[in-house]
């Protein structure tokens, strides 16, 4: 009851304190209100966090019974080479479609944030469609346009005087195809959020770049670029978090199948085909599952903190 | 004026960019339009074809398909309404009311934006089996009801539109808590919500991995799934059938953007700009 004391203080952005409170209790309309995000998240987020914690020392198929196995599931992870193969791939299709949709996702927000542009919002729109169909469906358009025998992809290429590329049959045609898809689907998102985040740069900024004579490279790097790094950051934290975590592409694509020597097998792909949900072509067992799950989750956490040192060093150099 | 040239160049960048973006949609539509023979022929078939409603008839004769349609805007819009309505509430709330612990509070829930979801794939899906939930919309609807992402956003855009004093002045009228939310900060947040909403939307309609997991029966199959299993065992021998289901999963969603994509460019657009 003591506590409330200590939060009176005013912070940043003041609110007028008409009325003194002393018990947390007086504040259970504001509690109640933000509940349901902590509730579900103890339900569905705090206790299967636990609960893997279990089920990772296990063998089960999901139907007989459970074997304790302790460590073993660990130890298969990282002896058994599937999963280092399932990071591998995941790198590679993350760095050949993220990183490239981000740099070109800037680019083109920069391009469409100059105000005298017409037809802005025709851009944009186009940019986005893709982001607004399923994903399952990209994936069977992408299947027939990169079709080995009568895909259109090869057909243009063999047109122009090139020889056609077995994309579905070959482990990095398989891939590239993926990325191109990522590449294609999310590029319109990022559009978005980039212009919002150099919309909301003060125009005045800019005006005075320009009576100091700087051109829109200069107004670019320095302005533009330094203005929306938050946003930047926001970005790549949710997008490496998103593109570690590709499934569906890569499972549609592939028939439920993961291509050639399984080079587009991701580790989400990994864990699903061992709760034997999708094809059944590895005999179904929860515990290494579980285990490839904790291997997503300790490479996504490595991954969070690099990318908050890769920002907070990025903010002290541009500041 | 030096700024005309520039954009020409900026034209000359854009519009091949955007028919290289447009042309899936195309050949989406080529394909629906096709017959068999014309896909799998030399050259291929580069236009339209005449034989969508053919392709439709076949495809309504073969699967059970406006079921998952109807499935899909069931998931899609109950699920939707609750995540807005919690992330609306609840950000307003973080936004515009004081409260002790409410910064820590609000701290752990952005950490959990980026916990990784993945490792609870076999926990989670253990659980619903234990609550019976198996072959139930509950694991679509209940455990994605309150978004971290939608709480923050509709944090920002209340700590952007809501004044302060309009509460103030509200409370002084002897607005009680859900009317200040209600009369206040939904019309304030209302292209935040309106954004929001359309994307919540696009995320159910799509979402593929969850329904995969958690519904066997195929009289409950969402679209996402449904085609899956139309492209299985159909897409080797009628590929214009799994196009015509394929461009009318995706019209749905198309035109609703396409109606809302003001509302949804300018939230995310003007809220930023108002800060």
């Amino acid at each position: 009851m003591t506590q409330t004391a200590t939060t009176r203080r005013p912070g940043k952005t003041t609110t007028p304190q008409l009325r003194k409170r002393r018990s947390l209790l007086r504040y259970w309309r504001e509690y109640l209100a933000i509940s349901p995000f902590f509730i579900l998240f103890a339900a569905f987020g705090l206790f299967p966090l636990l609960f893997a914690v279990y089920l990772s020392m296990v063998s089960w198929d999901g139907l007989g019974d459970i074997e304790w196995v302790g460590p073993d599931q660990f130890v298969r992870l990282f002896s058994s080479g599937e999963f280092t193969h399932a990071l591998g791939n995941t790198v590679i299709i993350f760095l050949t479609a993220q990183v490239p949709v981000i740099l070109a996702s800037l680019g083109a927000a920069a391009l469409l944030s100059s105000p005298k542009l017409r037809a802005r919002g025709l851009y944009q729109t186009m940019f986005f469609l893709p982001q607004v169909t399923s994903i399952v469906a990209v994936a069977i358009v992408f299947q027939s346009l990169f079709s080995n025998e009568y895909g259109i992809i090869n057909a243009i290429l063999e047109g122009v005087g090139l020889s056609s590329v077995p994309w579905m049959t070959t482990e990095w045609g398989v891939r590239l195809v993926v990325s191109i898809m990522i590449f294609w689907r999310s590029f319109g998102y990022f559009v978005v959020i980039f212009l919002a985040g150099i919309s909301s740069i003060p125009p005045t900024l800019y005006e005075a770049a320009r009576l100091d004579g700087a051109g829109s490279w200069r107004i670019l790097r320095s302005i533009t670029i330094p203005m929306i790094l938050p946003t930047v950051a926001f970005v790549a934290v949710t997008g490496t978090i998103s593109g570690f975590q590709i499934f569906t592409e890569p499972q549609v694509l592939t028939n439920g199948l993961g291509g050639p020597n399984d080079s587009v097998v991701t580790m989400m792909f990994l864990q699903v085909r061992y709760m034997g949900a999708t094809l059944q072509t590895v005999p179904t067992d929860l515990g290494f599952a579980t285990a490839i799950g904790w291997g997503i989750f300790v490479v996504l956490i490595l991954l969070a903190v690099l990318n908050a040192r890769v920002i907070a060093k990025r903010r002290k150099e541009l500041s | 004026m030096k700024s005309r040239p520039r954009m020409w160049v900026q034209h000359l960048v854009l519009v091949p960019a955007a028919a290289l973006f447009a042309f899936p949609f195309y050949w989406l539509v080529v394909m629906s339009t096709s017959r068999t023979s014309d896909i799998f022929g030399s050259p291929p078939r580069l236009i339209p074809g005449s034989q969508l409603v053919a392709n439709i008839g076949r495809l309504f004769d073969s699967v059970d398909f406006h079921q998952a349609f109807l499935n899909s805007v069931f998931v899609s819009v109950v699920a939707t309404a609750v995540t807005v309505t919690i992330a609306a509430l609840s950000g307003f709330v973080f936004a515009m009311f004081r409260f002790p612990a409410r910064d820590w509070l609000f701290a752990i829930l952005l950490v959990t934006m980026t916990l990784p979801t993945g490792v609870m794939l076999v926990p989670m899906f253990q659980i619903y089996v234990d609550l019976g939930w198996i072959n139930t919309y509950l694991p679509l609807i209940v455990p994605g009801a309150a978004s971290a992402f939608g709480i923050f956003w509709m944090r920002q855009a209340a700590r952007e539109a809501v004044s302060y004093e309009v509460i103030e002045a509200a409370r002084v009228d002897g607005a009680g808590f859900l009317r200040v939310f209600w009369h206040v900060g939904v019309p304030a947040l209302r292209p935040a919500i309106a954004g929001f909403t359309v994307f919540q939307f696009m995320w159910n309609w799509n979402e593929y991995l969850w329904p995969l997991l958690v519904l066997n029966d195929s009289a409950l199959y969402t679209l996402p799934v449904a085609l899956q299993q139309l492209n299985g065992t159909h897409g080797t021998s009628d590929y214009p059938v799994v196009m015509a289901a394929t461009l009318l999963a995706t019209i749905p969603l198309i035109v609703l953007f396409l109606f809302f994509r003001r509302m949804v460019m300018s939230s995310v657009t003007s809220g930023a700009v108002k800060g």
